[in-house]
């Protein structure tokens, strides 16, 4: 046996131990000679003999299997060790694209808005100024209707709608004053336009977010709890958010809500409880039935968000969302 | 407007956080320099724009009194100076004055605070009036009016001198004017005009307060494109009570500078303001803002504003009937100002279930996934557009703005390839050409609003293929049926773009029998329009509203064959103008023992007009190898033979 181990230790190659094995194992070794010997010897001898040779068998086998083990282990090794493959190539695969910022801001307020059992609703683009103005108590001349500079494609007939507040007197107007449809909980993002001059700042179209609840006994703590659970989801748990008057035609009372950033305090939120007029234009009673409305202007977030400003985010240049890729 | 924060302490006491508070009542303070406020006011509260009506605001949260300014009174008597011959003046006052003793006037602080211009004492009080009450004044010297003052309604043609403009103007039939016997002296609200102005030979003057309709001077502000701080104070509803104590301050003011009366004063109030009353409960005050306020302290705080208490009503003050509707809301948010919206209660409304997606919400979701895991970045593009993208546009017809500042917003866009193109063209400029971007958005045909979810590919090795490639693999993912064809729409399937693709390498996609995608390169001559020469990018667009209806198909599992499938190759010579996709549709249909097809190879020989193509045919079924040998060898043949005599 220790002649075996030696001529294993020197083995270098599969065939070496091949060679090796022949030589243990196979017809002309001395192991073979001693079973064939085995017929000659007694029966009472045999089997003690046949077991001892059959034990030596066994361990030759044994050796050689695990000289065979180390070495495939070796070769293997150091075929390893020679692998020049480079990891730090780029991976292979297609790439990842990003959907759009607004996409992204309007999504986690929609799902942050489903908790609270609001649902989206879409409208036209393209409004009549009864729904965009006049239901809204936006009077013709009233410097509300200015305020909001509008792109007229028939002067006081058609117009790409100023605000989506209009998918909301839309929604309001289906329901025809019928109070067993309340309540109703309402998100509507959407393009918007305006007919003014652009900058990096002002956009003629840019993204809002607005949503409405209607029902009975709707209070302005309500209106304050809804704006700071969205603000939180929006910017975490840690931001600071303020309630300040506001003034919009369509709500009584008005607020605006800001919140508490690196450059002070910025107005996010635009806000109110349903002014009663607007109830009555809905055909609803204001003694009976009450609501809030908020919205914001979600290119400014997004533009925020992604750390740009808003112009960059409507471009055409997709390097802009290269860069904001993989963002949450 | 800007604001001396020194002034405003005149009329009443600040506290030590007097930006903030100003904030919390809505009187935003955009910036501060030394003692000047630049304050940004609510668009609804005219009665802001003045000292009284900022001290009135901030009394209403702090409850400190008003520091009243001195007027000299005198009494008023019945006009005969004067007539009004137009409902569009509401209430007028004119007070003579002797100037010839005039001082100089200690009033250049308050007004160049406010950044106006110290002109003249007699000029310069009125404007202290405005800056103070809120009241619009103006001044004519006396002795240049002939005869009897009318104010009145212009008739067509008339023109008036206006201040600071060269030459005559012409007004528009039915504009308020003030105006002698002889010429215009004011637009009414709005401009002072020449031919009795005061100037340094004036002896006598007529001191002018009023009160106008508010949409009568904004029309006319706007028609002339004149903004003055009188048109912006009065087309927000000025304050009647302010036309008489605004001529009494005046004559305080003048007095101290040796200006006195000189006549009878006129007051002639036309139009009588709606007397607005409120009916409002404490209960109602409690239940809205949740807090435990008694009624005493609701009258006691409604009254800082002006608000008077007339049994269970509230009666409106004149200054606030034209933003107060008559509603409890208004005086609920009288209240909240005076106690502070952070200081009202806050909770989120009693649980409810939320909602859940809808499976359009949800299909759009996957398809977002999709995209954007293949590499397209989500793109939101004008959808108006100039007048170069309209005459690029496969449809003539389209919807125009009217009114438009910016000539880029000329046109509703009535389709999307035009901007998918330019987009590829300012990414080419930029070195980007691996472009994959996508939008969902509208196009405007036919007074119709239509969906569209878009998409544009470019790359170096991009075809066509690219994108039928990517097509598929999005309706198999969202489990839709489907059909890919090459040849035309029937007419009523047709959309704009179809012509503006490749023709020899476009393709429509049907989903339940209805047209829903075309697909292919964009047609050279559209390529050409933008200067792309090297590149050809592969566009996509869909029917948006029928590809979120498309009904999803019914999968049955089908467990794979337990036999080890045989792959073999074969080739197949197929002429130029003979479709591959249709010889394998042929092997397909042909042999069934044929479980799947791929082509592994193309090899094009131009020289022949014909292409070799490499099909591997998987074979699922128990076929011996000699049988296998024979069917491929017999597939082979026919294949050929098919595309030979196709």
């Amino acid at each position: 046996m220790k002649e075996l181990i030696k001529e294993l230790s020197n083995a270098k190659t599969t065939q070496d131990l091949d060679n090796i094995k022949s030589k243990w194992l196979g017809k002309k070794s001395e192991l073979r000679a001693k079973f064939d010997a085995l017929k000659d010897a007694s029966a009472s001898k045999r089997q003690k003999i046949g077991a001892e040779l059959n034990t030596e068998r066994a361990k030759i086998e044994e050796l050689i299997e695990n000289a065979k083990s180390e070495i495939a282990m070796r070769i293997l090794n150091k075929q390893l060790a020679n692998d020049n493959f480079d990891m730090t190539l780029p991976g292979i695969g297609g790439a990842v694209g990003a959907l759009h910022p607004v996409t992204i801001i309007e999504e986690k307020c929609i799902s942050a808005l489903r908790r609270l059992g609001f649902v989206p609703v879409e409208g036209p683009e393209v409004e009549t100024p009864e729904y965009n103005f006049d239901l809204l108590d936006i009077p013709k001349h009233h410097p509300a209707r200015d305020a909001q500079d509008t792109f007229w494609i028939k002067k006081e007939e058609l117009l790409p709608r100023t605000h989506t507040t209009s998918v909301q007197s839309r929604y309001m107007m289906d329901l025809k004053g019928d109070e067993s449809k309340l309540p109703i909980k309402i998100v509507s993002p959407g393009r918007t336009y305006r007919n003014e001059a652009i900058d990096a700042n002002h956009l003629a179209i840019f993204h809002q977010f607005e949503g409405l609840w209607v029902g009975h006994d709707v209070k302005i703590s309500e209106l304050k709890g809804t704006i700071g659970f969205i603000l939180k989801e929006i910017y975490g748990n840690d931001i600071k958010v303020r309630f300040k008057p506001k003034f919009y035609p369509y709500t009584e009372p008005s607020i605006g809500a800001d919140i508490l950033t690196d450059r002070g305090w910025i107005t996010i939120v635009g806000a109110g409880m349903v002014s009663p007029q607007v109830m009555k234009n809905f055909g609803f009673d204001p003694d009976r039935v009450s609501g809030f409305a908020f919205g914001f202007g979600t290119s400014r977030l997004a533009a925020e968000f992604a750390g740009t400003n808003m112009r960059e985010i409507y471009g055409m240049d997709l390097r802009v969302f290269k860069n904001i890729k993989g963002v949450k | 407007m800007r604001f001396s924060k020194n002034i405003l302490e005149t009329f009443i006491n600040l506290p030590t956080d007097w930006r903030e508070l100003m904030e919390d009542v809505g009187l935003e303070v955009k910036s501060v320099d030394g003692d000047i406020m630049n304050l940004e006011l609510l668009a609804n509260r005219g009665d802001h724009y003045c000292y009284l009506g900022l001290a009135t605001e901030i009394s209403g949260r702090t409850g400190s009194g008003i520091k009243q300014k001195q007027e000299k009174d005198f009494e008023y008597k019945d006009a005969k100076l004067f007539k009004i011959d137009t409902d569009k003046c509401i209430a007028y006052s004119l007070v003579p004055f002797d100037i010839k003793s005039i001082k100089s006037a200690n009033v250049d602080n308050i007004l160049e605070s406010s950044g106006v211009n110290v002109i003249h004492p007699a000029i310069d009080i009125t404007n202290v009036v405005m800056l103070e009450y809120g009241q619009p004044a103006h001044i004519y010297d006396a002795d240049k009016i002939v005869g009897k003052i009318h104010i009145r309604e212009t008739v067509a043609g008339e023109k008036a001198a206006l201040l600071f403009h060269d030459g005559m103007t012409e007004l528009s039939a039915g504009t308020c004017v003030i105006a002698d016997e002889e010429k215009i002296l004011c637009v009414a609200g709005v401009i002072g005009c020449r031919g009795a102005d005061v100037d340094k030979d004036t002896k006598n003057i007529l001191f002018e307060t009023a009160l106008f309709d508010p949409v009568s001077i904004r029309k006319t502000a706007k028609e002339m494109g004149v903004c003055t701080i009188a048109s912006q104070r009065f087309e927000r509803g000025g304050n009647l009570d302010a036309v008489k104590s605004g001529a009494k301050r005046a004559n305080y003011l003048y007095n101290e500078i040796g200006i006195k009366l000189n006549g009878n004063a006129e007051f002639l109030q036309r139009v009588k303001l709606p007397e607005k009353e409120i009916q409002m409960s404490g209960d109602f005050v409690r239940s809205e803002l949740e807090i435990d306020i008694s009624d005493k302290e609701i009258a006691e705080r409604l009254s800082r504003y002006g608000f008077v208490k007339s049994g269970l009503k509230y009666i409106v003050p004149n200054v606030r009937v034209w933003d107060i509707k008559g509603f409890k809301a208004d005086l609920i948010e009288e209240l909240a100002r005076s106690i502070g919206y952070n200081n009202l209660p806050n909770r989120l409304p009693i649980a409810t279930i939320g909602s859940q997606p809808t499976p359009a919400e949800i299909r759009k979701s996957q398809i977002n996934s999709y995209l954007v895991n293949n590499g397209f970045f989500e793109v939101l593009i004008d959808n108006i557009y100039s007048p170069k993208h309209a005459k690029l546009s496969p449809v003539a017809e389209h919807v125009g703005i009217e009114n438009s500042v910016d000539g880029g917003y000329a046109f509703m866009r009535n389709n999307v390839i035009v901007q998918a193109v330019e987009l590829v063209s300012k990414n080419l400029a930029r070195k980007n050409r691996e472009i994959r971007a996508f939008e969902w958005g509208k196009i405007f045909k036919d007074n119709n609003e239509i969906e569209v979810l878009w998409g544009i590919m470019n790359g170096p090795k991009i075809s066509s293929l690219d994108a039928k490639g990517l097509l598929e693999n999005l309706f198999t993912n969202l489990s839709l049926d489907f059909s890919i064809e090459y040849d035309d729409f029937k007419a009523s399937e047709k959309v704009s773009e179809w012509q503006m693709l490749n023709p020899k390498r476009r393709g429509h996609i049907t989903c339940n029998g209805k047209g829903v995608c075309v697909f292919g390169e964009i047609h050279p001559s559209l390529l050409a329009e933008f200067d792309i020469k090297n590149d050809t990018p592969v566009f996509f667009s869909f029917d948006t509203k029928r590809l979120m209806n498309a009904v999803q198909k019914t999968i049955k599992y089908e467990s794979p064959s337990t036999t080890i499938p045989s792959v073999r190759d074969i080739s197949v010579i197929v002429p130029y103008g003979v479709a591959v996709g249709s010889v394998a549709e042929f092997i397909s249909k042909k042999y069934k023992s044929v479980s799947d097809i791929k082509i592994t190879d193309i090899f094009d020989k131009p020289k022949d007009s014909v292409r070799n193509i490499t099909f591997a045919l998987e074979f699922a079924g128990n076929q011996s190898t000699e049988e296998l040998n024979a069917l491929i060898l017999e597939i082979m043949n026919s294949a050929n033979e098919f595309a030979k005599n196709k």
